[in-house]
């Protein structure tokens, strides 16, 4: 379910003292089977643009096609994108309300109008998805951990078995193992045919996940490419200050000391490797 | 957007004569204004204190549209006071439905009450409008000062309404946060009968007084952290100081409202 927005522009509170215009002439496009990455300072419409992808936002110019079918046009479709088009917020856990984990995660199949076996079926499926134990059913939401309630709410989107998945900042807040659990459980998602696309401050999570960045400001896009590309440009993310992958910063420090290592390495393994293969191939071992 | 369908308690920053005249003197001439309001008695008055209103509002640079947005909320009970005081009041018949007749002097009333309804929302929404939450609060501080002799709580009753003030933006901005997750699950707040309406309001509400009840924990905990304990003793980073601005504002309210009392 290929998904494209053409020149979107999105205004804010138009004709009032507050009118804002978050989204400029936004032209993006998400192919199956993507995961794109959109990164930008805060403020620059990422929160914005995602919405415009399930019908939550329409543009006020322009246009957003889903399938090849223009968003907006009317409202069943509206209904039934959101079906196919899942949405994690940020901190999805503040959306929490059900007594039991199991019952907040059913709410999704429920209003699909879903029977009870179809029901129980994908909240079983949708906690292990998420890395949690079975046991947690029958706990209330409300007396976890920030991680395992940021978990079972994305279980809660993931429960309407979409065929394409939002997340905004999913990661943010959580702790290291928390952090890398749930970039785990994203890949595996991605691999089995879920297209994602997700906003993030970490160039560490879109380093590991992404295969593709785009890069907003001011609500306009200014990078759209691959994401080894994009972290090659190391100035232009510089001006937006953002950042790249530790490791492809300390390969940076590397090669202005001297050393001929390459610069487009996003993750620690290769990091490591293309080091070896750079020592290797000197003599500074054998020393 | 929610918060752009609400103008009650809305802050419209900007520097004209009106914003910087003294919270106090706001506040006492919306007050004297209602007042006179209810004493007026024929639609001379009503125009004069039309004008006052629409003198103001120039004066304070509010477009007109916005004024006009505030009203939008409560339009329906107007029309229901309208409607009722059409029908409820006694004397010539001029239109019979059944069991209902409209009565001269029931539009006659109608009509006054919808002057009287229209002008005093559109006056207090100004007073809003125009003054700083924060200094909306300093002053009522002020002005129940001396109430305090009597019992009356001046500092906390105007801390808890600088808090809620300041908290209805962030909470109406939280709601439509949770009411669009909500719908990307699949959630319908617009369909139904006014159970299911009702009902379908459960996945807003509990996780909304849950945010409400963490930010008040957290606020309170921030206050305490820094040795915040009730106007106790407690000096003011900004003090309000009356001034020829005031005094002209004064006196130009006094005299239209002296005049809509006579004509
Ligand atoms: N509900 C809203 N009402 C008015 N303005 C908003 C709203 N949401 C976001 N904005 C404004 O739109 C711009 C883009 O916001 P957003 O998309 O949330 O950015 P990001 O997610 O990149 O931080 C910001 O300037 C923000 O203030
Ligand atoms: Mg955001």
């Amino acid at each position: 379910m290929p998904i494209a927005l053409e020149n979107v522009t999105y205004v804010y509170a138009p004709d009032t003292p507050w009118e804002q215009e978050a989204l400029s002439g936004v032209s993006v496009e998400v192919q199956d089977g993507d995961f794109l990455g959109i990164v930008g300072p805060t403020g620059s419409g990422k929160s914005t643009l995602i919405q415009h992808m399930n019908g939550l936002l329409l543009p006020t110019h322009g246009r957003v096609l889903v399938d090849g079918e223009e968003v907006g046009k009317d409202r069943k479709a509206l209904r039934a994108l959101r079906r196919k088009v899942g949405m994690v917020f940020q901190y999805p856990e503040h959306q929490l309300f059900e007594e039991t984990v199991e019952a907040d995660i059913a709410f999704g199949p429920k209003n699909l109008g879903l029977d009870s076996d179809e029901i129980a079926e994908r909240v079983r499926w949708a906690v292990t998805s998420v890395g949690l134990p079975d046991d947690i059913l029958e706990r209330s939401p409300f007396e976890l951990s920030g991680g395992q309630m940021r978990r079972v709410a994305i279980a809660g989107v993931l429960a309407m078995r979409g065929t394409v998945l939002i997340l905004d900042e999913p990661t943010s807040g959580l702790d290291p193992r928390g952090r890398a659990g749930l970039v785990e459980q994203l890949k595996r998602l991605n691999r089995a045919g879920i297209t994602m696309i997700m906003v993030s401050h970490s160039m560490e999570d879109m380093a590991q996940l992404v295969n593709r960045i785009v890069v907003l400001s001011e609500g306009k896009v200014v990078i759209d490419d691959s994401k080894r590309a994009v972290f090659s440009r190391l100035e232009d993310l510089a001006n937006l200050s953002l950042d790249v992958p530790r490791v492809t910063n300390v390969m940076l420090e590397m090669r202005r000391a001297g050393l001929p290592v390459p610069l487009d390495v996003l993750t620690v393994n290769e990091g490591i490797e293309a080091l070896c293969q750079v020592l290797r191939g000197s003599d500074i071992v054998e020393e | 957007m929610l918060r752009n369908s609400v103008t009650i308690g809305q802050y419209l920053p900007g520097e004209s004569p009106v914003h910087r005249l003294d919270p106090r003197t706001k506040i006492l001439g919306v007050l004297a204004y209602v007042i006179i309001l209810f004493l007026v008695k024929d639609f001379l008055g009503y125009g004069i204190m039309a004008i006052i209103t629409a003198l103001t509002a120039s004066a304070a640079r509010i477009p007109v549209k916005m004024l006009i947005r505030g009203l939008r909320p409560v339009l329906f009970i107007i029309i229901l006071t309208v409607a009722l005081n059409a029908i409820m009041t006694p004397g010539e018949v001029l239109y019979r439905l059944g069991p209902l007749a409209v009565t001269r002097e029931g539009l006659f009333q109608a009509a006054m009450m919808a002057c009287r309804l229209l002008l005093l929302i559109v006056t207090t929404s100004m007073l809003t409008l125009t003054t700083a939450p924060i200094d909306l609060t300093d002053g009522l501080e002020y002005l129940m000062g001396p109430f305090r002799r009597i019992g009356v709580p001046a500092h906390e009753l105007a801390m808890m309404m600088t808090i809620a003030l300041r908290f209805i933006p962030t909470l109406l901005d939280e709601a439509e946060r949770i009411m669009k997750a909500q719908m990307a699950r699949g959630a319908d707040f617009q369909s139904g009968g006014f159970v299911q309406r009702a009902k379908s309001m459960v996945p807003l509400l509990v996780p909304l007084f849950v945010s409400a009840f963490r930010r008040a924990d957290d606020l309170a905990l921030a206050m305490e952290a820094r040795c915040y304990r009730g106007g106790e003793g407690r000096s003011r980073f900004k003090i309000l100081r009356l001034g020829s601005r005031d005094v002209a504002a004064g006196v130009f309210m006094a005299a239209g409202f002296a005049v809509a009392l006579v004509v």
